[in-house]
């Protein structure tokens, strides 16, 4: 399985604007039942400029994996630096390939962002908790589809991880990532830090194999009090 | 409506989560030609009360951020406000502080909540913007004479370079004091790349920011 297919438009992201209200409420850390009719109308213009403002698009390759140990899985092109990670391959049966890819949001809420200039951080600070949760949203969305497309195959795939989580380098793991996906293509530019431009930009990796009964590392890592624990452990 | 009355209405109208409702008041107060002094104390003892509700949790944050706002509108009104009225106001000298996010960072947010409450706080910012080199930290040092540098990232990676920028600034201002904020930091990373100070939220930073000045002015 070399390719995953994925068209454009396969991905859309349909959102409900009304849903979309009480997400980033939720974000922004308000309560929809007390807010006034004024702010809700403020908070609805900024998500409907938000949405208008949206260009989501991603880049998707898969890599052969040749070996996994010692704290890193090789495939053909990219190294994957994480010890939790490579632990979790011992648990997969046949596991062959990694997904990777870069999604986006875009430039444009980045650049309506900047209009929006210093006198405005309420503006600012609601367009950003919108481009939160539609870039997770998006990169839940691609995951899912990936998904599908390993399932297609007769695969099964891990969650997705990105660099930066886990026990996963971010500086090296996104220079890694960048590298072997050029995500410039799509208008993503990814800096030495391991920052994206537009921020709102996910990258992350997926495995590939005949069976994957256990999606993620945290059933066997100690770090309860990560924030990004699974409350299942093998899902 | 006599003076009084009406600059506890612009003082409240911060706290509205309204910014229309001050843009109304300021309108009234410029028909009255109220010192800009005043008006200037009623929009930052809105500010200061705003603040003091986020910090006791009677305020969210979206609510802050609203009131800066209209803080904002009232200082931008004063801009043109004072310098026609009173001169003396407009010329009155501040602490300054240069902010901006460290090289390799471009989430700029909180720098831009953290550079309004300063602002709000009486200081003159030098907002700088994100991803800004240390020679340009340094350059703007230079340039204004600036009594506190305060330097943002919400990344890991950018923290040697900053620690670098730390040791530069130490040693070629060593009048600058250092303010230090962001998602990888706490106290002790604070400390350890040499920082004067260390704020958790943009509504420590007033607090966190006067207690450096005052050792350095020790």
């Amino acid at each position: 399985m070399q390719m995953i297919n994925i068209s454009h438009k396969e991905f859309t992201l349909q959102e409900v604007p009304e849903e979309l209200f009480l997400q980033v409420c939720k974000q922004i850390g308000y309560s929809y039942e007390t807010i006034s009719r004024q702010i809700h109308s403020k908070i609805t213009d900024i998500i409907d400029k938000g949405l208008a403002a949206m260009q989501s698009d991603f880049i998707i390759r898969t890599t052969p994996i040749t070996g996994w140990g010692n704290g890193r899985i090789d495939t053909e092109t990219v190294t994957i630096d994480s010890k939790k990670w490579a632990s979790l391959l011992r648990k997969m049966e046949s596991p062959e390939f990694i997904c990777c890819f870069i999604v986006t949001l875009g430039k444009r809420i980045d650049v309506i962002k900047e209009g929006f200039g210093e006198k405005n951080l309420f503006d600012q600070f609601v367009l950003d908790a919108l481009g939160s949760v539609l870039v997770e949203k998006a990169a839940d969305s691609l995951e899912s589809s990936i998904g599908i497309e390993f399932k297609k195959n007769s695969y099964e795939c891990s969650r997705r991880f990105s660099p930066g989580y886990c026990d996963w380098e971010l500086k090296s793991g996104q220079a890694t990532l960048c590298r072997f996906l050029s995500p410039e293509k799509i208008g993503v530019q990814c800096m030495a830090s391991g920052a994206m431009i537009p921020i709102k930009s996910v990258s992350a990796v997926m495995v590939g194999a005949m069976r994957v009964p256990w999606k993620v590392p945290c059933y066997f890592c100690r770090e309860i009090r990560c924030p990004y624990r699974r409350e299942n452990k093998r899902t | 409506m006599n003076m009084t009355d009406i600059l506890a209405d612009l003082e409240q109208t911060v706290l509205s989560k309204n910014p229309e409702e001050t843009d109304r008041v300021l309108q009234a107060v410029k028909n009255e030609k109220y010192p800009a002094d005043e008006i200037l104390n009623a929009l930052s003892a809105g500010i200061e009360k705003a603040r003091q509700m986020l910090k006791q949790d009677n305020f969210s944050i979206p609510d802050f951020l609203l009131a800066i706002d209209a803080y904002r509108m009232g200082v931008d009104f004063l801009k043109d406000y004072a310098s026609s009225s009173d001169p003396k106001t407009a010329k009155k000298e501040k602490l300054q502080i240069v902010i901006g996010v460290a090289e390799g960072d471009v989430h700029d947010l909180g720098k831009n909540i953290v550079a309004a409450v300063l602002e709000a706080s009486g200081y003159r910012v030098h907002d700088m913007g994100r991803n800004i080199s240390n020679e340009a930290f340094l350059g703007k040092i230079e340039e204004t004479e600036s009594e506190v540098l305060a330097l943002s990232t919400m990344m890991s990676t950018p923290i040697d370079n900053m620690a670098e920028l730390i040791r530069m600034v130490k040693k070629m201002y060593p009048k600058t004091a250092i303010i230090v904020g962001g998602a990888p930091f706490d106290d002790v990373l604070a400390r350890q790349i040499g920082a004067d100070g260390y704020a958790e939220n943009a509504t420590l930073v007033p607090e966190e920011t006067k207690r450096i000045l005052s050792g350095f002015s020790n």
